[in-house]
């Protein structure tokens, strides 16, 4: 994983590295599929080769071999190891922790640990590794899917439906996810990063989503808190401890904790929020969020100073 | 080459006009602007053809437009917006605009030469569907002069398509547009039906059929089911976008996924049926440049009837993703997977008809050969996509636009180009280039691999389709690139196509009879038409008359004996056979030049350009002036009872009224549409009550005495209609079917009453398949009084029966749907009991 | 009828020829188009060339660039900075996020001026002489200098802050 240049990193989203058991699976299948449509390709080019060459008598079996046969043993090979793939890849051998993620235009909703503790984050779905999880997947406007090559394939997030995708994570370090369902302007700017940690790394993520937000510790940071305040964000916005309750836009608690802003577009820093605070219309066309371009300089500077010291 | 000695060799030179100067005048083409007023299957296959192409350079340069936004990472060259109109309109041009109406083009121009007819069996219809298409295509076009061009996908899917996440009229100018020009695809299908299965030439027996009448045949029936789920569906999303009513709103029990079921039960099949009949294609030029007959016919008639049966069985793949359970995923995996099998005994009959002689590489053959390589590869991406753990991580990703650029490309546009340069000499008399040929074929096939190959790569690298940009660094930059400049080859290539295309008309070399020694009947005359099909239409005792029959050829076509010769009687005519047989059965009186079939669509685009203005009173007034073209299209001289002597086949009947008769068949075609739109509302409300059951009741229940008395009044309907037709045509056999058509109807609207459409989805569903049925009732009602009026005014003799039978065929399905409609309101009333 | 026209335009010999060379430049495509971004033997290639390029119209100009002053290179050099790591580094510091700026990726921001043709500016945000210190200084704390700005402090290090001014000042002429 080179490149510390761009929040684009090679190789992070892709299907042919397995960091998954759902994405490792399916990449086996794809390997012998592939060579066997390869076999498959050119024995037929071979034939039809052959045909175009040759002025011979043909016979009626040989339609029957090549168009019928030979197809359905084929055929019956490939739907019998797709079909035990699938059952290989819902198969998990202990209780699965649960994360619900829920797709929005154009950003993901975090809950980790739904059903007790109901732990808010936004567009980074931190993971335990080696550890069953299922995600269960809703959308609150229009359709989107959830989409992390490197781990699992692609479920959809459906308005009024919940759908799971159990997956398991098989090494530590970050990968990028994508909606891969069209859902409006900004479809190609709905993107996530995927962080593996360690268990006991999760566990400590997980306590840290229970804690209350960072404090304003510097003249400014206050200052950026108090405009974040009185500009109206806690509308949208929920910081714990400072402002709770919103549900509208993603959960800043610890938005400078994430590598990425904007849902895994940006990289996270101060240039990049005050860029963000006073255009998103313009870095994010369609996005629910105002630009906030009536702020002075030193309030736009305030605030995301204090955002990027939320960790 | 073949070996044709000298004697065998066919006899050049034109038609001799002024020969049978009664029978010219009959079929002459009306001169200059008037032509817009020509039915001739020649003139309406060439407009769809012509159309076609330029809708297809339209949405290539579309096509080229997305390429190049997306040559380099966070590129600037298109804004979101006008990426997302881009990419929908590029889909929506290329499937619905282009694919389709081009192949019915050649269809409608290319059957009744190949099965020995004069004219397409309802030439007016013909018309009539071509300008729904043209019209319905500029509407959808027009929307970009609007700057409302659609921008949800060619597929626009429930929720986004809604109005509330696509206000404004974008999404209304597609649903309405396409479901126009739709019209002209379903009317087609009826027609060609009609013509394969009735207007052959005598002793052509189905297994006699030219094999591209088979495959159209199946195309044909494909149309006739596959289309109407999205006729349906746009109906429901255009209602819900315009009054509100929540058919896909789920905190109403709607449901997103219905539209996504409808639009691939249509979706699926859709892309079949732009496959097979650049199939059929492939399968009439290769024999002739192999020189020998197509190697399995059988084999292929079997699997291309498969195909289609297997089609409509497919569509959920095209949902892997969205949450079905388990076992419905592997079924519709080992479905899925299925269709491989009659593709492959395609392929190979193919692939063996080569082996079969020496064949001659000429620019059709070239693209026949891509087409091979091509669909070969695009059809093993299938088979792997079939596989769902597979599918999940390829669905909605660039492999897919890989896989369905190769099965489309391949299966269509090769076959396509091929077979313009096969064809041209029919269009224009002139050969194009055998040099310029090659070159676009180069281009094109280097262009597209490029394009499209690496794009297998792109997609399981990671990138999701439909993104209007990428970021830089995820390792697509350079495989985009690559594509984007291939996609210029391919582009260059099809140029140099349509520059050939366009140049050779009025330089290419004259192209001599049969220039390419085939064997179908198509090529009987010398290419430079004479505006009409045959002096007389010889008898054929096989698949390669041509061939088979070297007196055809050894003598100028218009000497060729057969039946009907030169006879008129100032009319168009041609003869009607049995559907399975081939033998002569009637006579059928064809159309002469007229302007109804415009009229009639002008005012249906009236109606839907009045609509998306939402000025329903014009729209209103537009439908009703679409009702009077339609009277005024209906209302000619029945010729029942009439005889013609033919010549060698011996007096045959004008018209006949039998259930074998052309028109009866065209109704029951025309009743299999509207059993599949039907089926479709159906489809939909056990849907709706299947996936959210407890809004089953919300809305309140039909009245079930009302409902039952409805069912009561349309047995009686079905009993009138029958007994109409079965009596024969009088005045007082009218007047019960018109009653009861209406009483049956009002009894329908008071136990929906009940019901309120706003409030749930089911509910709304419900109102849509009583309208339905409602206008079915209509339809009879109007019928019914047209056919009253008729006699009033003594245009029917007694053994004008051909009317009234057919009427009677749709009251008995008029009366079904009524009677399917009660039990579906009573239903919930008996589960409430139990 | 022209079957096999291709096999007498090559020859056997040279058409066995044009397969290798195109299997060949099918695969060297291949891999460079699946080799990651610092992985660039084309671009490599392509700067090799130019390189060659420049030293050859210096050689045929008789006249080596050295002895002329070249402003934009002496000012990099002042910096002790490299200016083809200034794209990179505006990208980790989100400079697109308000800036269009020429030649770095996905920076079309509208909140603050376009910064191509920077090169050319008299000031810098108007306070500013736009010398190269100048503009180092103004990167790493723009409130310093002017209170009232917008443009936030980003923590930008010093090397980086010379990186960036370097490529900042290699921008001529009006967009």
């Amino acid at each position: 994983m080179n490149g510390e240049t761009t929040l684009g990193r090679f190789d992070t989203q892709t299907a042919l590295v397995g960091a998954g058991t759902g994405a490792e699976m399916t990449l086996v299948l794809t390997v012998v599929m592939t060579v066997a449509a390869a076999v498959i390709f050119v024995a037929v080019m071979g034939v039809a080769w052959w045909a175009w060459r040759r002025e011979t008598n043909v016979r009626p079996w040989w339609v029957w071999t090549g168009g019928v046969v030979v197809p359905v043993i084929t055929l019956a090979l490939l739907v019998v190891g797709s079909s035990l793939t699938l059952a290989a890849i819902g198969e998990v051998d202990e209780e699965p922790a649960v994360i619900e993620v829920t797709g929005h235009q154009y950003w993901w909703d975090v809950i980790h640990d739904p059903r007790d503790r109901s732990l808010r984050d936004a567009n980074e779905i931190v993971l335990p590794v080696d550890q069953p999880v299922t995600l269960r997947l809703k959308s609150e406007d229009v359709i989107h899917s959830f989409w992390v090559p490197s781990i699992s394939g692609k479920m959809d997030m459906i308005p009024g439906r919940t759908n799971a995708l159990t997956v398991t994570a098989t090494r530590i370090g970050r990968f990028r996810g994508q909606c891969a369902e069209f859902c409006g302007l900004s479809h190609p700017l709905m993107a996530f990063e995927v962080v593996v940690v360690s268990t006991e790394n999760y566990a400590a993520y997980l306590d840290g989503l229970e804690t209350e937000a960072r404090d304003a510790d510097t003249l400014q940071r206050t200052r950026g808190r108090d405009v974040f305040i009185e500009a109206g964000c806690p509308a949208c916005h929920a910081i714990r401890g400072v402002a709770e309750g919103a549900r509208i836009g993603p959960d800043l608690t610890r938005v400078g904790g994430r590598a990425s802003l904007g849902a895994g577009m940006w990289a996270m820093n101060v240039g990049n929020l005050a860029g963000w605070i006073a255009d998103v219309q313009d870095m994010k066309p369609g996005a629910q969020m105002p630009s906030y371009n009536h702020l002075s300089g030193p309030d736009l500077r305030a605030v995301a100073h204090y955002l990027e010291s939320l960790k | 080459m073949t070996d044709t000695s000298a004697s065998d060799r066919p006899v050049q030179g034109p038609v001799l006009h002024d020969e049978m100067p009664e029978f010219e005048a009959a079929w002459a083409t009306p001169p200059g602007w008037r032509i817009l007023s020509s039915v001739s299957h020649r003139v309406v296959g060439q407009r769809f053809i012509v159309t076609g192409l330029v809708f297809f350079l339209i949405a290539g340069f579309l096509a080229l437009l997305v390429r190049t936004q997306l040559i380099v990472p966070n590129n600037t060259f298109l804004d979101a917006e006008t990426y997302n109109q881009v990419f929908t309109m590029h889909g929506t041009l290329m499937m619905f605009l282009f694919a389709i109406p081009i192949l019915e083009g050649f269809a409608v121009y290319l059957l009744p030469l190949m099965l020995g007819a004069r004219d397409l069996i309802f030439p007016r219809m013909g018309a009539f569907g071509y300008w729904c298409y043209l019209f319905g295509g500029i509407i959808v076009l027009s929307s970009f002069l609007f700057d409302a061009a659609p921008d949800g996908g060619w597929f626009m899917y429930t929720p986004l398509s809604t109005s509330q996440y696509t206000p404004g009229l974008s999404a209304d100018f597609w649903l309405i547009g396409i479901t126009f020009a739709e019209i002209a695809s379903v009317t087609a299908a009826v027609e060609i039906i009609a013509a394969v299965l009735c207007t052959r030439a005598p002793g052509m027996s189905l297994t006699r059929m030219p094999i591209f009448a088979w495959y159209m045949l199946v195309t044909a029936f494909m149309i006739a089911i596959g289309f109407p789920p999205l006729i349906i569906g746009s109906i429901l999303l255009e209602i819900e976008r315009v009054a509100g009513l929540p058919f896909f709103d789920v905190t109403a029990g709607g449901d997103p996924l219905l539209w996504q079921h409808l639009f691939w039960l249509f979706g699926h099949p859709e892309v079949y049926i732009i496959f097979l009949p650049a199939a059929g294609m492939v399968a009439t030029m290769l024999p002739t440049f192999v020189g020998k007959p197509l190697f399995g016919y059988g084999f292929a008639v079997a699997a291309v009837v498969t195909m289609g049966f297997i089609s409509f069985g497919l569509w959920a793949h095209h949902m892997f993703a969205t949450g079905l359970p388990t076992i419905s995923l592997t079924l519709f995996s080992a479905a899925s997977t299925m269709v491989a099998i009659p593709t492959g005994v395609q392929i190979f009959s193919f692939i063996f008809t080569l082996a079969q002689g020496r064949p001659r590489l000429t620019v059709p053959m070239l693209f026949i050969l891509g087409f091979l390589f091509i669909f070969v590869i695009g059809g093993l991406t299938g088979v792997m996509l079939a596989s769902v753990p597979f599918n999940w991580q390829a669905h909605d990703s660039y492999f897919v636009v890989a896989h369905l650029h190769y099965v489309l490309i391949g299966g269509m546009v090769f076959p396509l180009v091929g077979a313009f340069y096969y064809w041209s000499p029919h269009f224009t008399g002139r050969m194009m280039s055998e040099r310029l040929g090659r070159w676009a074929f180069w281009l094109m096939f280097t262009g597209f691999h490029i394009t499209f190959f690496l794009m297998h790569l792109t997609g399981l690298r990671g990138m999701p389709r439909r993104v209007a940009t990428y970021p830089e660094g995820l390792g697509w930059d350079r495989l985009n690139l690559l594509s984007t400049l291939g996609s210029y080859i391919l582009a260059a290539g099809v140029l140099v196509f349509v520059w050939d295309f366009l140049r050779h008309r009025m330089s290419g070399p004259l192209a001599p009879r049969d220039p390419w020694g085939a064997g179908t009947l198509e090529w009987l005359y010398p290419p430079i038409a004479p505006g009409h099909n045959f002096h007389a239409i010889p008898r054929v005792h096989s698949r390669e008359p041509l061939w088979d029959q070297p007196e055809l050829l050894r003598e100028h076509a218009h000497l060729a004996e057969g039946v009907l010769r030169g006879a008129s009687h100032g009319m168009r005519e041609t003869v009607g056979c049995h559907p399975v047989t081939g033998e002569p059965l009637q006579i059928v009186r064809l159309p002469k030049p007229t302007w109804v079939p415009l009229w009639a669509a002008a005012t249906i685009a009236v109606a839907a350009v009045a609509t998306l203005a939402s000025a329903y009173v014009i729209a209103g007034a537009a439908l009703v002036a679409m009702l009077v073209c339609f009277a005024l299209w209906a209302w000619e001289p029945s010729q029942t009872g009439e005889t013609v002597d033919t010549g060698p086949e011996g007096v045959l009947p004008v018209n006949v009224a039998d259930r074998l008769g052309h028109t009866h068949i065209a109704t029951i075609g025309t009743l299999l549409v509207l059993a599949a739109l039907y089926g479709s509302l159906l489809f939909s409300v056990l849907y709706l009550w299947n996936v959210h059951p407890d809004f089953t009741t919300i809305a309140g229940l039909a009245d079930p005495l009302w409902a039952a008395v409805a069912g009561g009044l349309a047995l009686v309907l079905i009993a009138s209609s029958k007994v109409a037709a079965h009596k024969g045509p009088r005045l007082g056999l009218d007047v019960p079917v018109l009653l009861s058509a209406v009483a049956t109807g009002a009894g329908l609207f008071v136990a929906m009453l009940q019901i309120d459409p706003r409030d749930t989805a089911v509910a709304a569903t419900l109102w849509v398949m009583a309208g339905f049925v409602g206008v079915m009732l209509f339809v009879m009602a109007f019928w019914s009084l047209f056919l009253a009026v008729r006699k009033l005014f003594g245009q029917v003799a007694p053994h004008h029966r051909v009317p009234d039978l057919n009427r009677g065929s749709f009251g008995l399905a008029t009366g079904v749907m009524v009677l399917i409609a009660v039990v579906v309101l009573l239903a919930p009333h008996i589960e409430g009991l139990s | 009828m022209p079957d096999g026209a291709e096999h007498r335009t090559f020859g056997k010999a040279g058409l066995g020829l044009v397969t290798v060379g195109a299997l060949a430049a099918t695969a060297s495509v291949v891999a460079w188009s699946l080799a990651s971004p610092s992985n660039d033997p084309v671009g490599a290639m392509v700067s090799r060339v130019g390189a060659g390029w420049e030293r050859l119209t210096q050689w045929y100009a008789g006249n080596p660039v050295a002895d002329r002053p070249n402003w934009s290179a002496m000012q990099v050099k002042l910096l002790d900075a490299q200016s083809d790591r200034g794209p990179d580094a505006m990208v980790r510091y989100g400079c697109g996020a308000c800036h269009v700026i020429p030649g770095v990726a996905g920076a079309r921001g509208t909140v603050g001026p376009s910064l191509a043709g920077f090169a050319d500016r008299a000031y810098i945000a108007g306070i500013l002489t736009n010398a190269p210190g100048n503009l180092q200084r103004w990167l790493i704390d723009p409130p310093l200098f002017a209170p009232d700005t917008a443009m936030p402090d980003m923590s930008v290090t010093e090397a980086d802050a010379a990186d960036m001014a370097a490529y900042l000042l290699s921008l001529t002429g009006a967009p």
